[in-house]
């Protein structure tokens, strides 16, 4: 692939800003891990080897009779008696944390929850959960909701912003009026109603978030086109004859890119936020899903188990500032006066 | 003959991107009591840095290195303290600049930005304010006072700058570009005042520009500078009469050729009828009045022939770029428009796609007309892609390669990037994305205002000989009446969206009629 000179700036001032940099560079790593939580984090072997056939848990549903066992059920690998099972025709391997995030520590010794210990390395959660795991997937589906939010929702706002900006005149006038008047609706209110009569799955809690937060691209998108339509280049290519669609993405959304690109960051940090405080309040995603919200709203209620609050807090004040810093590193790459 | 300022072996070095711009080199003058000294170069040749520099408006730092002396009453500029320059600052050396629209503050009142440059007492402030609004030929000064700046015209503001600029009978004034972003009536105005005010007061005059006009009409001495270096240093008749240097020679004789007149009776490629362009009132969407509307273009109605080239001539704001907008169907409007006896002003856009190959436009710009993100060969070749769909990869390769040629450029450039071509390429490129559609009529809004002299008349001759070659017919646009003069066989004159004069060149030039057209025509020094 060839890069054009400007994109290789672009890559350059990027890299220039050291902080963004590895921010983006820890961040991928966190992320590129996450995506693989199921082989990390897990109450099922990654790997069986047993009567001389390999099976992978982790795809397939096992039942215990299977390993000669009583239940017809999936096979419970915690489960001492399952383990000399397959121990005896066979080995098996557990992940490097042997609890999924819903996984209840039956074993505790003390009351949960309780304080962290080489086998729960963070500690378990109000419900014998294990915290670290839960904090992987949440982190996972955190990620996620963000990307796909920010993804959907720039989407429809270019589109919009690109419309309204490129044609002006009433269909710009009217779908002001229209913004105006649907972004002063309660979002909040929206929701609580809402989850009170269908359960806020994780679709369902994005589609209601994307009716609100394509207006924060939007505005940008349109004042960046009703600028650029009025270009000369777009003018040329007007008198060629170059069609509206073609004018639209050809020669003025690159433009209007480099504004949307700077604001893509800020928009992901701030939806994670939003589901995050959502599943604080309860009327976020479903209960017993890992969220992280979820885990502060714990940490709030058990003052006396410092390790709930302070790994959630940690983690996400991580995510949300690795998120900024590569927010302000893709601002240095697209500013076009930055010098390095 | 008392030396005023004196400037020794000024070096000033940018430092960006690891790369190393010496924008000044080795530059020596000085200027004398009471004279008015030139410096003129084009873009780029270093004549605002060295301004800036004796100012001190720019310092060094760790990307800029500046070198050398600027001696002023015994006090070398470039290293006094900040305290001892403000004395010296407004006060003994003041400066103008270009654009009068950004350098006088919005949100103040014209008595107070002037105000602001002496400290006496709040009532002889406004009586000294009243007499410079008076001294630099400001009517009703009295009123004029509470009035804020976007409540006067450029060359208004531009007196302004000069009413703050002397307001402490300084030594030397400074004037970066003075009259550039004027009107060629209002130049000749503010540089009659420089020129007496100059006199008046026996202040030295630092002008800069890259107008040859101006300098030979009010310089006593000229600096010529090419890439950082001053070439050639003398008085103005002797550097006109027998340049020295090369590159003066150039500069001086890049006049354009001149297009042999020939007659164009034979066939009508436009005519226009009734003409107007409105601009609506934007403040009102609903119950919109006409009478609220302004109107750019007021009934036009003229005609082209095949094969001529018809100079359109006005100031900002008479309608010029309005109406090659309006006949190329960009804006919308009234009256009609005839392209070889068919209408096309009530075409639908579809409709009128199909002729948009015939009509092409060349804007002024070339640095906003070409989209920075798409290479030579995308632009050159879209209205290929528009036009002739059918035409295989291969043919369309093979036509822009040509036309690339044909403007003088080298096809190797294709796969580069706008922004690594040179004003005068750019403009090449953009008449090369006109042509490949082989038109029959080509608008050129101002193509040559934003480029330098010598570059300027390298264009001229590229489209005297496409005209030549291509059978052409041309609707050049410009204020600049020295391009106009050597590009057309007609001449039109607008003003305020009428036309006042049109006709031949020659009579219009030898004999104008109207007397706006004489007051252009003296005011234009060519």
């Amino acid at each position: 692939m060839k890069l054009s000179p400007l994109t290789l700036r672009r890559l350059n001032n990027f890299r220039a800003n050291k902080r963004g940099y590895y921010s983006a560079l820890i961040f991928s790593f966190l992320f590129f891990i996450s995506i693989f939580a199921e082989f990390i984090a897990n109450d099922k072997p990654i790997f069986i080897f047993f009567d001389k056939t390999i099976h992978f848990p982790v795809f397939e549903k096992i039942p215990e009779t299977y390993f000669g066992g009583e239940f017809e059920t999936e096979a419970d690998y915690k489960d001492p008696f399952v383990k000399t099972l397959i121990n005896e025709r066979g080995f098996f391997i557990m992940p490097l944390i042997e609890y999924s995030f819903d996984t209840i520590n039956y074993d505790l010794r003390v009351p949960s929850p309780s304080p962290p210990t080489f086998e729960n390395l963070l500690g378990t959660d109000d419900q014998g959960r294990d915290v670290l795991a839960r904090l992987i997937y949440g982190f996972r589906i955190s990620v996620f909701f963000g990307l796909t939010l920010t993804a959907l929702s720039s989407l429809i706002g270019i589109f919009a912003g690109g419309i309204q900006g490129f044609y002006g005149g009433k269909i710009d006038l009217f779908g002001q009026r229209f913004i105006e008047i649907w972004s002063g609706l309660p979002v909040l209110y929206l929701l609580i109603i809402i989850s009170s009569f269908v359960e806020p799955s994780f679709w369902i809690l994005l589609s209601i978030m994307l009716l609100f937060s394509w207006m924060s691209l939007e505005g940008v998108v349109r004042a960046e086109f009703l600028r650029a339509r009025n270009f000369e280049y777009v003018k040329a290519a007007k008198a060629l004859g170059v069609n509206n669609v073609k004018l639209m993405f050809k020669h003025v959304l690159p433009n209007a890119m480099v504004a949307t690109l700077t604001l893509m960051p800020f928009i992901l940090s701030g939806s994670i936020a939003t589901l995050t405080s959502l599943d604080f309040l309860g009327f976020g995603l479903p209960p017993g899903s890992p969220s992280l919200g979820e885990m502060v709203a714990q940490g709030k209620a058990n003052l006396q188990a410092p390790w709930l609050g302070l790994s959630a807090f940690v983690t996400l004040s991580l995510q949300l500032s690795l998120l900024v810093f590569i927010g302000e590193a893709v601002r240095d790459a697209f500013d076009p006066r930055k010098v390095i | 003959m008392q030396t005023l300022l004196e400037v020794k072996d000024l070096n000033i070095t940018f430092e960006f991107n690891n790369q190393t711009v010496n924008a000044v080199k080795q530059s020596n003058f000085r200027i004398i009591r009471g004279e008015c000294l030139a410096i003129v170069g084009e873009s780029g040749s270093g004549k605002s840095v060295t301004a800036l520099t004796i100012m001190r408006l720019i310092r060094s730092n760790s990307n800029l290195k500046i070198s050398g002396s600027a001696i002023y009453e015994k006090q070398n500029l470039l290293n006094l303290d900040e305290s001892s320059l403000q004395n010296i600052r407004g006060k003994k050396i003041s400066m103008i600049f270009q654009e009068p629209m950004t350098s006088l503050n919005p949100l103040h009142t014209i008595e107070k930005q002037i105000s602001e440059c002496f400290e006496i007492s709040l009532k002889s402030k406004k009586s000294k304010c009243i007499n410079l609004l008076k001294e630099v030929g400001i009517e009703d000064p009295e009123k004029r006072l509470y009035h804020y700046p976007h409540q006067l015209s450029g060359g208004q503001r531009q007196r302004v700058m000069i009413a703050m600029a002397i307001a402490n009978n300084p030594d030397l004034l400074i004037a970066d570009e003075p009259t550039t972003a004027l009107d060629v009536t209002i130049q000749k105005q503010i540089l009659d005042l420089l020129d007496s005010l100059r006199k008046k007061y026996q202040m030295s005059l630092l002008l800069i520009t890259h107008d040859l006009g101006i300098v030979r009409q009010i310089a006593d001495r000229v600096c010529v500078m090419e890439k950082g270096k001053i070439v050639e240093q003398n008085k103005t008749l002797e550097v006109f009469n027998k340049p020295q240097h090369i590159y003066t020679k150039k500069l001086i004789n890049s006049k354009p050729r001149e297009k042999k007149i020939k007659n164009y009776k034979n066939e009508i490629i436009l005519s226009v009828k009734n003409l107007s362009v409105f601009y609506k009132n934007s403040s009102k969407v609903f119950f919109r009045n006409k009478d609220d509307d302004f109107q750019a273009v007021k009934n036009l109605k003229f005609d082209i022939f095949k094969g001529e080239t018809l100079g359109i001539v006005g100031e900002s704001g008479s309608g010029k770029s309005s109406l090659a907008q309006a006949l190329i169907k960009l804006i919308s409007s009234d009256g009609s428009v005839f392209f070889k006896n068919k209408n096309i002003s009530n075409l639908s856009e579809k409709n009128f796609r199909s002729y948009r190959k015939n009509i092409q436009i060349i804007f002024q710009d070339p640095f906003a007309s070409l989209s920075p993100r798409l290479t030579i060969e995308d632009i050159v070749s879209e209205g290929l892609q528009v036009h002739f769909k059918k035409r295989t990869k291969k043919e369309m390769i093979d036509l822009t390669k040509k036309i690339i040629n044909d403007v003088g450029l080298d096809f190797s450039m294709l796969s580069r990037y706008p922004h690594e071509f040179s004003g005068g390429q750019r403009q090449r490129i953009a008449i090369a994305r006109a042509l490949i559609l082989n038109p029959e009529l080509i608008i050129l809004d101002e193509p040559t205002s934003a480029l330098d002299m010598t570059v300027q008349s390298q264009i001229v001759d590229l489209l005297l000989d496409l005209q030549e070659k291509n059978k052409l017919t041309y609707i050049f646009i410009s204020h600049d009446l020295k391009i106009v003069k050597a590009l057309s066989d007609k001449i039109m004159v607008m003003k305020a969206g009428k036309i006042i004069e049109f006709d031949e060149k020659n009579k219009v030039f030898s004999k104008p009629k109207n007397e706006y057209t004489k007051r252009l025509l003296s005011s234009a020094f060519f």
